[in-house]
């Protein structure tokens, strides 16, 4: 049910770690992320279930269309943010299952003041308690780590890290706190990726001016993902 | 947030405010008055950054009646709920809209409050449109009852089903059911012809009139009572404004709670900004929440009304109603008056041809029967407040619908008042004492619109020393009693009691809308006594003597109002204060002009002419000084009765005769038709004639009762009114009717002759 395979799993430096993904259920991802949000909008608590398998129904046509946008690589603003959804939380798994570090739920989930883009879009802690803060971007027609790494280092010189802080508060332990304070941090760049050979696909991200502005924090993960 | 307002104000970055509120939208829905003061603020001063987050906010408002795209995956969660919506109930309603008629049909009763422009209307036009028997809708005021015949004339074409303002059963022949309007007095007719009926749903409006702490607060409740026997298998709807506990209804009239569901709706569809003015006539915005809004009033750079009349907006004023009887305030307001520019003769010529028609004024200023009201709606400008005739705050409603209205000038009774929104609302009084009405006022700013825009309104006050006196109204939860005042014991006078008794016991008198022991009092030989001689003054061989042999002959007359004033006299058991004296002379002279079929523009003039010395005047006319000094005659105002240390008291104290108002004189002379003669007198000179005819089997009682009841006697004429015609209707219908009787009117062919809107009180029963 997690809906993805690892395809390219790659250690790019000691502490720069990245991965490639393939979407096996777009629409299961999709669907969860809008039933994670339509659970935290007030028209659904409104409702108080009332007819719930008819609103599911309906559900389903948007996951469908949407996801079908996706898949023709539809420029609608919609797919676009449908799109960075399921970049965000496939690569926030892909971490979370795979390199077990903490599962923080995507920030429009449970931040206080999140509202599209103004802030980071997920996080987590890794095993040696450091904070790391995550960027997706999707594209429905280029490779998007050039967007996302670029958002990493934007947020990084106005200290929207620390602005996040308090959001994530409830997730940390004083240590990751205490490191974090210290200037122990990383970040995750998680990006659309289009039909492109891994290699070349590295071989860009290497070349990218943030990417090497972002190795020079405690650790990085980039997260490719084919959608 | 911390002093949003300064920082709308200042310039800087507003992202995270445009953040924080749109991301409280989206969890809590538009329930903070925070929220919606903060979001009207951005739409007024950051229009640009506004219009890009407009379609989240209007999604995130739930308000689906408006067109808007998606452009974020939360924005298609909000979408699928409007499809959802729009699937399941046929219209666009919104959340809080789907809610109530989803709770209608799971309940047997199920009441709710909700703020001001949530859309109710529409939904229960709804709900009684598609109701298949009959339905009760039963609100608090005449005012109120013209409202929905209004909407529900246009709203249900089907002929087949009567609208009526009146409990009755007519046009059989072709209505399959009926729709019933009534006030709780008017609905007592109802349970005599229960049988007759099958009432599916019985629709209480504005049912914090149960609240009351008086004899109509307990009617309410018994009618509810009565209702629930009288028809159990009926749905019982309470709708209220801004109360914290619509459940006290279930509560209060023990409904089976497992069948019943209460809410307090506190979704909003518009925003509202709330800003006074100082003396030197410097405004201020302010908050209600300090500590989310600031606590100190910022400077504005605009005036609002200025502002809004500006761009053909409209306002709303609220005054005290002495302020608009003595006319001080067009030079108070003179401002803003000045901003109104006459409107096309041809828009208003329609609104003005009604109204000179009914109330008899003019609005040439050097003619007899000047009357501001009328003047000054050519220029867009109304007057509203509870001594308007009805028919006249009719055509004054349909001017301001119509989008004429520019200012409206109006009290604050709150079943009385205008129930439209405007741009901005004014309040040139706040009464703390009455926080549901002045919660109701405040609501009336800001006009819901189907434009994809942000409707937002102002809130202004006269002076910021009443701020705190404000944000303690908006906050203040209104609480309505959980218990009935029929299970009471409270201290009341004596005639409460009576009545309260009487609606407990059963003893209530439906046919005469009064108690036994009311009914005993007029039982009196003494009674009887004074009835024989009004009949006997009144009827010469059972026809009623010429009104000129009563205005003409002064002793007659004066015997005659005498024998009136004794039979009330009696009926009190107690002589008559000098007040209760005058106004009953007026109150009985109005009743003979009604009675000799005289219309009320004819009632106005004969009283203008009295009080303003016409014929005096005519005399003087080439006498200028004298004509200047002449003094306006004696003319008792309206007052309620009884009031046993009513003094009697000029309606123009100190008033030339060239200086009365006759706007005045009208409005004083619907007061004493409607408030006092209907509400009052016409029950007990009824239940008096009545009752003295079936005692002594005399027939010149039973018309006389028909006379002071209909103003009629004639069969013909009492089935017109029936069918809810007025006697200015009947006037001109009369003649195009063939026959009329409880199955059908029939009329002749001439009726298509007719213009639409002089037989639009009949026009439901013309069948081709």
């Amino acid at each position: 049910m997690n809906g993805y395979t690892i395809i390219d799993q790659e250690q790019l430096d000691t502490h720069i770690t990245f991965f490639r993904v393939e979407p096996t259920d777009i629409k299961l991802t999709l669907k969860q992320i809008m039933l994670s949000l339509s659970d935290m909008a007030w028209i659904h608590r409104f409702d108080l279930g009332y007819l719930a398998s008819a609103y599911q129904q309906r559900t389903q046509e948007s996951v469908d269309y949407i996801s079908a946008n996706i898949i023709k690589a539809s420029d609608d603003a919609v797919t676009s943010d449908s799109g960075e959804y399921i970049v965000s939380e496939l690569a926030r798994i892909t971490i979370v299952e795979n390199l077990k570090y903490l599962d923080i739920p995507l920030a429009e989930l449970f931040k206080e003041k999140a509202i599209k883009n103004h802030g980071f879009d997920f996080y987590t802690r890794n095993l040696s308690e450091i904070l790391l803060f995550g960027e997706a971007k999707y594209s429905g027609r280029d490779n998007s780590y050039g967007e996302s790494l670029g958002q990493i280092i934007d947020f990084v010189n106005i200290k929207q890290d620390l602005n996040d802080l308090p959001d994530i508060d409830r997730f940390c332990c004083d240590n990751s706190k205490k490191n974090f304070l210290n200037g122990d941090k990383g970040y995750i760049s998680a990006f659309s990726s289009k039909g492109i050979k891994t290699a070349k696909l590295i071989d860009g991200i290497k070349k990218n001016k943030h990417y090497a502005l972002a190795s020079a924090f405690k650790e990085l993960i980039c997260v490719a993902v084919n959608i | 947030m911390k002093e949003v307002i300064k920082l709308i104000l200042s310039g800087a970055d507003v992202r995270p405010v445009f953040k924080y509120v749109i991301e409280n939208l989206y969890k809590n829905g538009p329930i903070s008055v925070s929220d919606m003061e903060i979001l009207s603020y951005l739409a007024l001063y950051r229009t640009i950054e506004f219009e890009a987050h407009q379609s989240s906010i209007l999604n995130f408002m739930g308000i689906f009646y408006k067109k808007t795209e998606r452009t974020t995956l939360q924005e298609v969660v909000f979408m699928q709920y409007k499809k959802y919506i729009r699937d399941i109930f046929e219209h666009n309603y919104t959340p809080v809209q789907a809610d109530i008629v989803r709770s209608i049909s799971g309940h047997q009763c199920f009441t709710f409050s909700a703020p001001t422009s949530t859309g109710k209307s529409f939904v229960f036009l709804q709900q009684i449109a598609q109701s298949q028997n009959d339905v009760v809708v039963v609100v608090p005021s005449r005012a109120l009852i013209n409202e929905y015949l209004l909407n529900l004339s246009t709203g249900i074409q089907d002929k087949t089903v009567n609208v009526l303002t009146f409990i009755d059963k007519i046009n059989t022949k072709h209505a399959k059911r009926n729709v019933f309007i009534v006030t709780p007095e008017r609905c007592r007719e109802l349970f005599k012809l229960k049988d007759q009926f099958k009432i599916d749903l019985l629709l209480f409006d504005e049912a914090q009139l149960s609240h009351e702490d008086s004899k109509r607060g307990l009617y309410f409740d018994s009618i509810v009572r009565r209702s629930m026997n009288a028809f159990p298998t009926a749905k019982f709807v309470f709708a209220h404004p801004f109360v914290k506990n619509p459940e006290s209804q279930i509560e209060k009239n023990h409904f089976d709670t497992q069948n019943s569901k209460a809410v307090q709706y506190v979704q909003k569809n518009v925003g509202q900004l709330f800003m006074c003015h100082d003396a030197e006539g410097q405004f201020y915005h302010f908050g209600i929440d300090k500590e989310v809004m600031g606590k100190q009033k910022s400077k504005a750079d605009f005036d609002p009304l200025a502002l809004v009349l500006s761009e053909d907006g409209s306002v709303l004023i609220y005054l005290a109603k002495s302020r608009i009887l003595n006319g001080k305030f067009l030079n108070d307001f003179e401002k803003y008056v000045s901003l109104c520019k006459e409107l096309p003769v041809g828009k208003i010529a329609p609104y003005l041809s009604q109204l000179r028609e009914y109330t008899g004024g003019e609005t040439e200023k050097n003619s007899e029967h000047y009357s501001q009201m009328l003047d000054l709606l050519k220029l867009g400008i109304v007057i509203h407040h509870g001594s308007l005739p009805l028919q006249s705050r009719m055509v004054i409603e349909q001017f301001t619908k119509a989008g004429l209205c520019r200012i409206c000038f109006a009290t604050a009774t709150l079943e009385q008042g205008i129930n439209m929104p405007f741009d901005v609302v004014y309040l040139d009084r706040l009464e703390g004492s009455k926080p549901l009405a002045v919660k109701n006022l405040i609501g009336r700013a800001g006009r819901s619109s189907l434009d994809t825009k942000f409707d937002y309104g102002y809130v202004v006050l006269s002076s910021p020393e009443r701020m705190s006196a404000f944000r303690r109204v908006m906050l203040q939860d209104e609480v309505l009693d959980n218990v009935s005042s029929l299970e009471k014991d409270g201290q009341h006078d004596e005639d409460y009691e009576n009545f309260k008794d009487a609606i407990l016991n059963g003893t209530y008198s439906d046919e005469f809308n009064l108690t036994n022991t009311d009914l005993e009092r007029l039982s009196t030989d003494s009674i009887d006594g004074v009835t024989e001689l009004i009949l006997n003054a009144v009827f010469e061989e059972s026809e009623l003597v010429a009104l000129e042999k009563i205005s003409g002959d002064l002793d007659f007359r004066l015997s005659f109002y005498a024998h009136f004033r004794n039979l009330y006299s009696l009926f009190l058991s107690r002589p008559l204060s000098n007040g209760e004296d005058a106004v009953l002379n007026t109150a009985i002279k109005i009743i003979l002009w009604r009675v000799y079929g005289k219309t009320f523009k004819q009632i106005c003039w004969y009283r203008y002419s009295y009080v303003s010395k016409s014929h005096e005047r005519k005399k003087l006319k080439e006498n200028p000084e004298a004509l200047a000094n002449l003094e306006a005659a004696f003319m008792m105002g309206y007052h309620d009765l009884p009031d046993k240390n009513l003094p009697a008291f000029s309606l123009f104290p100190d008033t030339k005769a060239v200086a009365v108002s006759y706007d005045l004189v009208m409005y004083d002379t619907y007061d004493y038709i409607d408030k006092l003669i209907g509400f009052k007198l016409s029950d007990i000179f009824y239940a008096a004639f009545t009752r003295y005819a079936q005692k002594f089997e005399d027939p010149r009682g039973i018309k006389l009762a028909m006379y002071i009841k209909y103003g009629t006697d004639k069969e013909r004429s009492v089935w017109m009114l029936r069918y809810g015609m007025s006697f200015e209707d009947i006037e001109v219908l009369d003649e195009h009717i063939d026959s009329i009787g409880e199955q059908e009117i029939v009329f002749k062919k001439s009726i298509t002759d007719i213009p639409d809107q002089q037989k639009s009180s009949v026009s439901r029963f013309i069948n081709e």
